[in-house]
């Protein structure tokens, strides 16, 4: 590819553009319009990106940036390498998605909620291409106003409450990783740069300390148990298509940031922590499991199975194997399509009708029959059914937990099993149990509805049949982390034999 | 002839100060009286940035690139509030022009003060800085409030000022001069390093300073003036004052005092703690957003003086690079509460994004600023004065900077979760915004934001 075509530069900027256009318009009635045609571009040039992307190298390509505090020499250099780049895209569907899911959904204060949605999207992308660790820093809070209006003003009726908890919780968490990202900048190794400082070895003890100052941060996002509890409450009072959003990339943000800068930075602290780590994210899956079990909503049963699934991703990382890194990145994918298609489809119902409460649905498939094909495909995935895509991600990551541990691949098992419980539960309340005439009326799968479900569908079957298609992506960079670990793996076997 | 060239910006804005007023017998039409003014303001920041370095009056002025920032500060504070004073009426056609001309003539002074080299200088360059503000504090003689802080500000100003003579008095008692690169040289080479008489005078001076930028423990007046007077003047001397005094103290404790820095580093770092805390805990309780951002303007201070405690030169360009964020950021907040009908209480920003989402949408980049959220500026200033801090080995005053900073998120966004999430009780039909107000808030959101995205610019 052209290396002169600043496609980065053209993401982060073209939604940056188009809110300035909606600003400058104040027209609540075509904001829409405005907001899926920029989506729609975005999605097309991160096609480009995704399509040309070299996969043969494990550094970063389609370098660009610029000089940002000349004083201190720290620069904001945008690019991608293989973990990124399928992130990008993701981010463009996903912003694309929830674009046409707020259509009809979103009818107070249009212009603004497009321009909030707009500019997530280019921070998102700004967080995925940094290559240094202020900018991820500026990114990672970047992020913050604009969700906590999105919540905020378009949520539930209990928004407000769960739109300062949100707030307080990652900012809480991100300024642990600030005091860990200026100490690491006056440790003297020439800057913030990602690539140099993986090069560094520092002393064991400096190691843990900054691990755990960058792991609250990105434990919070993920999240992991016992840092959840924003979850519940922001996941529910969003606005569905924020949620959507919030569960298919902002809860990657921290699992993506253990694998950019928590494992290749702090390599042996990763190692010798990743027993409580392992501990806690199977807690994540089996406290997320039952959770969602015993949930009446289907909202809130989506946003526990989400973290549930996220712990699955976290257990992957810190399985610290090929098998487990791949899978936790091809899952972090996959998650992000079928909890995010999950996602579409609880607010497609709660378009139609306003109630995402199970027993007010029932026998959907006499009314809605296209709409019910498009969930039980979500909800056979979510579950690991072979040959679509969370089968492979899951089956990877299960191996790198058994190859780690028996325990705890089989703990992992058991969250797998809570996992088609739950989501049989649900299938069974809302489509399958008798016919409920609250939802008589309720509609099918609109035109404009097909364009926004068919990306995520296509995605589950193809990357069931063809993963090839995502881990090419991951090979290169992973082998370079695995290099790096590899040195640690001694103390790390003597870890695993203390916790059996 | 090169004297009066290297004192060209303040002549010139002498000359348009004379110019306004006199123009302002014979018309009081306010836009054509702002107008004036901005437009010799802007003349005046060009000279002043391109203007040479150099020393004048028999080494009693002296120009450099920090005195230079400094007054460009002080420049923009005062074209931001004028362009705000336009539309504010509470402030009488009749008095406008002479309401201009001490804005502008404070200016010169701080112009003045930023480029002594002289302690006399200083002290008269700060007096005449002060004579205006205490008059414009005043400036609604009808209200008591106003009168009450004129008052207030002026009795302690006038004591802060002679603290500032008396040590004059004494500098030159020891050293025989008042030019103060030749008082560092006296202190070194008589190793006065440690003078009873040398650390007393030193100890006034600073808390003369420390009154004029409200430092603990001298911040008790900056509540009740920044209450009391004009809400554009607030703006105004929340910023210009500020600025003039870090310039002035920096001039003469980092090339003055400098060889007994051993003496005040610890000093000025136990006042920079004490006053983020007493800034940012006391801004918490305040149901006045005036007096909020009075005490946020103190808590500000705190966070300008671990920058300038570093006693480095990259910790001084930090200050006036903060200084500079701080003037957009703060007269903007002022700007939207001078807009507002009842602008000083928290309760009539009840749901201002629906009567006015773009006032609110500014006023939100502002508390976001202030707190030092990215990708506004407030985050680069901050970060720049916490990394000369840090490269200067204050660890301790950085990290309380950043709990600190956290704690203020919370008065900060209230007003924002005031504006956004909670709706107004009964419809209010708002007032349109005036044409200079919304060109005020444009630019200071687009300078906040873009300072924020790319701080090089004015680097």
């Amino acid at each position: 590819m052209n290396e002169k075509f600043q496609i980065i530069s053209l993401l982060i900027l073209l939604p940056v553009a188009g809110s300035v256009l909606l600003a400058l318009l104040r027209h609540d009635s075509f904001a829409r319009v405005i907001a899926l045609i920029t989506t729609a571009m975005s999605l097309v040039a991160s096609g480009f990106l995704y399509i040309f992307f070299d996969k043969k190298t494990h550094s970063f390509q389609l370098i660009e940036g610029y000089l940002w505090l000349p004083q201190w020499s720290i620069r904001l250099d945008f690019a991608v390498d293989g973990i990124s780049a399928p992130f990008i895209l993701l981010i463009a569907l996903v912003s694309f998605a929830a674009v046409i899911l707020s259509w009809n959904q979103i009818r107070h204060k249009e212009t603004a909620y497009y321009i909030n949605i707009l500019l997530l999207q280019s921070i998102m992308v700004g967080l995925f291409t940094s290559t240094n660790l202020i900018q991820f820093f500026i990114f990672w809070e970047a992020m913050l106003i604009p969700l906590f209006l999105l919540i905020g003003l378009w949520g539930g009726t209990n928004a407000r409450y769960a739109s300062w908890k949100f707030l307080l919780f990652t900012f809480g968490g991100s300024i642990f990783m600030f005091v860990a990202i200026i100490s690491l900048y006056f440790m003297g190794f020439g800057g913030l740069d990602l690539t140099r400082l993986s090069g560094i070895r520092l002393s064991f003890e400096i190691q843990s300390l900054l691990f755990w100052a960058f792991l609250i941060a990105f434990a919070v996002k993920i999240p992991i148990f016992p840092l959840h509890s924003w979850l519940p409450d922001t996941y529910y009072e969003a606005p569905t298509a924020v949620t959507t959003i919030l569960s298919a990339v902002l809860a990657k943000m921290g699992s993506y940031g253990v694998i950019r800068i928590a494992i290749p930075l702090f390599p042996e602290a990763t190692v010798y922590y990743s027993g409580i780590l392992i501990t806690l994210s199977i807690a994540t899956i089996i406290y997320g499991a039952y959770s969602a079990m015993i949930q009446t909503d289907l909202k809130k049963l989506v946003a526990y199975s989400s973290m549930s699934h996220m712990g699955f991703i976290a257990l992957g990382i810190f399985a610290l194997n090929r098998a487990g890194i791949e899978g936790s990145l091809m899952q972090m994918i996959n998650h992000a399509i079928v909890t995010g298609g999950m996602f579409l489809c609880v607010g497609m119902l709660q378009e139609r009708t306003g109630i995402t409460r199970m027993d007010a649905y029932g026998k959907l498939a006499l009314k809605t029959p296209f709409f019910v094909i498009v969930f039980t495909i979500f909800a056979l995935a979510g579950t690991g059914f072979p040959g679509l895509n969370y089968f492979i991600g899951e089956f990877l990551v299960l191996s790198g937990a058994f190859e780690s541990s028996l325990l705890i691949g089989s703990l992992a098992v058991l969250g797998v099993l809570l996992g088609v419980t739950y989501m049989s539960c649900a299938y069974y309340r809302v489509i399958l149990k008798k016919y409920n005439v609250e939802v008589a009326k309720i509609k099918d799968i609109t035109a404009m509805e097909y364009m926004m479900l068919t990306p995520f569908v296509i995605a589950t079957f193809f990357f069931g049949v063809q993963p090839q298609a995502l881990l090419s992506y991951f090979h290169r960079p992973v082998s370079l982390l695995i290099e790096r670990l590899s040195g640690y793996t001694q103390t790390f076997t003597m870890l695993m034999e203390t916790l059996r | 002839m090169i004297d009066l060239q290297i004192l060209m910006p303040e002549i010139v804005l002498t000359i348009a100060m004379t110019v306004v007023f006199t123009v302002g017998l014979f018309m009081s039409n306010r836009s054509v009286l702002t107008a004036i003014g901005i437009s010799a303001v802007l003349i005046t920041i060009y000279l002043t940035i391109t203007s040479q370095y150099g020393t004048a009056f028999n080494a009693m002025i002296r120009i450099d690139g920090m005195s230079s920032s400094f007054k460009v500060v002080c420049l923009i504070a005062l074209a931001l509030s004028l362009l705000i004073s336009m539309s504010y009426n509470h402030i009488r056609d009749k008095n406008y022009p002479e309401y201009c001309s001490l804005l502008m003539l404070s200016t010169v002074g701080m112009m003045l003060m930023a480029s002594a080299n002289d302690v006399l200088i200083i002290y008269l360059s700060l007096e005449l800085m002060s004579l205006c503000i205490y008059v414009l504090t005043g400036f609604n003689v009808r209200d008591v409030r106003s009168n009450e802080a004129s008052i207030k500000y002026f009795l302690l100003g006038t004591f802060a000022g002679m603290l500032l003579l008396f040590s004059i008095a004494l500098i030159y008692g020891i050293t025989g001069t008042t030019e103060i690169l030749k008082i560092a040289q006296y202190i070194k080479e008589k190793g006065l390093f440690a003078n009873p008489m040398l650390l007393f005078a030193l100890t006034l001076a600073a808390s003369s300073f420390a009154f004029k930028i409200a430092a603990v423990p001298f911040h008790q007046w900056s509540p009740d003036a920044y209450e009391g007077a004009p809400t554009t003047v607030t703006a105004f001397m929340s910023v210009g004052p500020k600025a003039a005094a870090f310039s002035a103290f920096g001039r003469l404790f980092y090339e003055g005092f400098m060889p007994m820095q051993i003496n005040w580093v610890e000093f000025l770092v136990i006042i920079s703690i004490l006053t983020m805390a007493v800034g940012n805990l006391l801004a918490m309780s305040q149901s006045n957003i005036k007096r909020m951002l009075a005490y946020s303007s103190i808590a500000h201070a705190g966070y300008m003086l671990v920058g300038f405690a570093s006693l480095s030169k990259a910790g001084l360009e930090a200050v006036s690079f903060y200084m500079l964020i701080y003037a957009f950021m703060n007269i903007g907040a002022f700007a939207v509460v001078s807009h507002l009908e009842k602008g000083e209480e928290l309760g009539s920003y009840r749901g201002l994004w629906h009567r006015k989402p773009l006032v609110a949408f500014s006023m939100l980049i502002f508390m976001a600023s202030l707190t030092g959220l990215p990708p506004t500026a407030g985050f680069a200033g901050k970060l720049n004065l916490f990394m000369a801090a840090i490269d200067a080995g204050l660890v301790v005053p950085v990290i309380f900077a950043v709990i600190f900073s956290i704690l203020s998120a919370f008065y900060y966004l209230r007003v924002v979760a005031y504006m956004f999430f909670v709706s107004e009780s009964e419809e209010i039909h708002p007032l349109p915004t005036p044409v200079n107000l919304s060109v005020a808030l444009f630019i200071t959101t687009f300078s906040v934001c873009l300072i924020g995205i790319v701080p090089s610019v004015v680097i």
